[in-house]
């Protein structure tokens, strides 16, 4: 994975398929309870910067906000299917950074981690394909998402550790007891084996730790099987929580991880 | 090396840095508008304290005088199909209602019910409920917001907070 067309075209097309998937997800809900985000209410946020609020109603006003969720939906689909590192892809990268962007602006709330990564993976792709897509941009490019990923991990666990409930393991249980984010099974899972509650927290707070070291420092058998265990990991959330936008947006950062890696072993 | 790739690399840079700072709280005001659209990252993924709560959304019409009637459900968070693993929408709605539910309490915590009306949060909870069905006769609307510790809690469902009448436009 040292070569960094492979290693950005893997990136951006995983990337596509979760942008695809949340910008569907979005539609379907925007027909159906989108008063929650009434651009009504949403539009005051702008009311004392009057440019600033001519721009955002020229955006997100009307039915315009689900036509920028179209228009991810289908630069997606382009991106899928045409190379990514050719001069012609800045538009389809371009349209996809302008959707993601609609649904941040359009409201402070709601946003998750796949959302964050998403909107790092594809406007530092836009940026490196503005400035030329060259070796080196894609090079610079494929190190900022791999360091934003194992960021991520390291700043999720270390602040985990400052949290009563993860050192004293008992976190996972109170999540998975809620309605929003549990599932019956992993209720009485929990219940019939406590200490499953309790070690499943403290192993996501020290495999969160630890990815950066293991991936950049290990051994190829290491570095793989951290990596397999953290795509896992994501699919249990998926399964488990329901948190299924996260396995592919975090996903399709693992080709920059093992570009990175692949760099410094070199 | 040419001026593409040093202005990228430099922007990359500065990007990575405002995250550093972002993550330890720091924020200088450039951070602060930037992280405030997400530009900037903040990950933290259920840390330090995760989320222990279900958060319900319920709302009541006002007809006349002390003519009020039941709690309506407006929003719940509702058992999980089985395909969610792939398909799943609501979880965007959940995350938009937890995020301005918390924020709200959040709110209520240090300001009095009449400047917290007029904050985006309640505004926005506001203007939800009175999108949904009402009574023929309602000329009123009060929502409520309820939390339950766990599905299987044993302290059932405790009132967060209450908002005032709201006059609904005429019909």
């Amino acid at each position: 994975m040292c070569d960094d067309a492979i290693a950005f075209e893997w990136t951006i097309r995983l990337g596509a398929a979760a942008v695809a998937l949340v910008s569907l997800e979005r539609l379907s809900l925007e027909a159906t309870t989108g008063g929650l985000q009434s651009w009504r209410v949403l539009r005051l946020r702008f009311i004392d910067a009057p440019r600033i609020l001519w721009l955002a109603d020229a955006v997100l006003a009307g039915r315009r906000y689900s036509i920028g969720l179209v228009m991810g939906l289908i630069a997606a689909g382009v991106t899928l299917v045409t190379p990514v590192t050719s001069g012609a892809a800045i538009v389809p990268l371009a349209a996809i950074v302008l959707s993601l962007l609609m649904t941040v602006i359009r409201s402070p709330y709601g946003l998750d981690g796949a959302d964050q990564m998403l909107i790092v993976i594809y406007v530092t792709a836009l940026l490196a394909s503005v400035a030329g897509n060259s070796r080196e941009t894609r090079s610079i490019a494929l190190v900022f998402i791999a360091s934003q990923l194992l960021l991520s991990y390291i700043v999720a666990g270390f602040a985990k550790l400052r949290g009563a409930t993860w050192r004293s393991g008992d976190a996972l249980r109170f999540i998975l007891a809620t309605q929003t984010y549990g599932s019956p099974a992993a209720r009485r899972a929990l219940q019939r084996v406590p200490l499953l509650g309790k070690v499943g927290s403290r192993l996501i707070v020290v495999a969160e730790c630890t990815v950066p070291l293991l991936v950049l420092a290990g051994n190829d058998a290491v570095a793989i099987s951290t990596i397999v265990v953290m795509l896992l990991f994501h699919i249990a959330t998926a399964i488990v929580m329901g948190l299924n936008n996260f396995v592919l947006a975090f996903a399709s950062a693992y080709p920059a991880l093992l570009y990175v890696r692949c760099l410094l072993r070199s | 090396m040419s001026f593409g790739v040093v202005a990228f690399a430099t922007v990359c840079v500065a990007w990575m840095t405002a995250t550093l700072f972002e993550q330890f709280g720091c924020r200088p005001r450039l951070v602060r508008r930037l992280s405030s659209v997400a530009v900037i990252p903040r990950w933290l993924f259920f840390a330090p304290e995760p989320e222990r709560f279900d958060y319900f959304l319920v709302y009541r019409d006002h007809a006349q005088q002390q003519v009020y009637s039941p709690f309506k459900v407006a929003l719940a968070p509702s058992a999980r199909r089985p395909w969610a693993v792939l398909w799943n929408p609501r979880k965007h709605e959940l995350k938009l209602a937890g995020d301005i539910v918390r924020r709200l309490v959040q709110l209520a915590r240090d300001m009095p019910e009449r400047d917290l009306a007029a904050t985006l949060p309640y505004l926005m909870l506001l203007e939800f409920v009175t999108t949904l069905p009402h009574e023929a006769t309602a000329r009123a609307v009060q929502f409520a917001i309820l939390r339950r510790r766990g599905v299987d809690a044993d302290d059932d469902f405790s009132v967060v907070m209450t908002s005032a009448m709201h006059r609904l436009a005429d019909q």
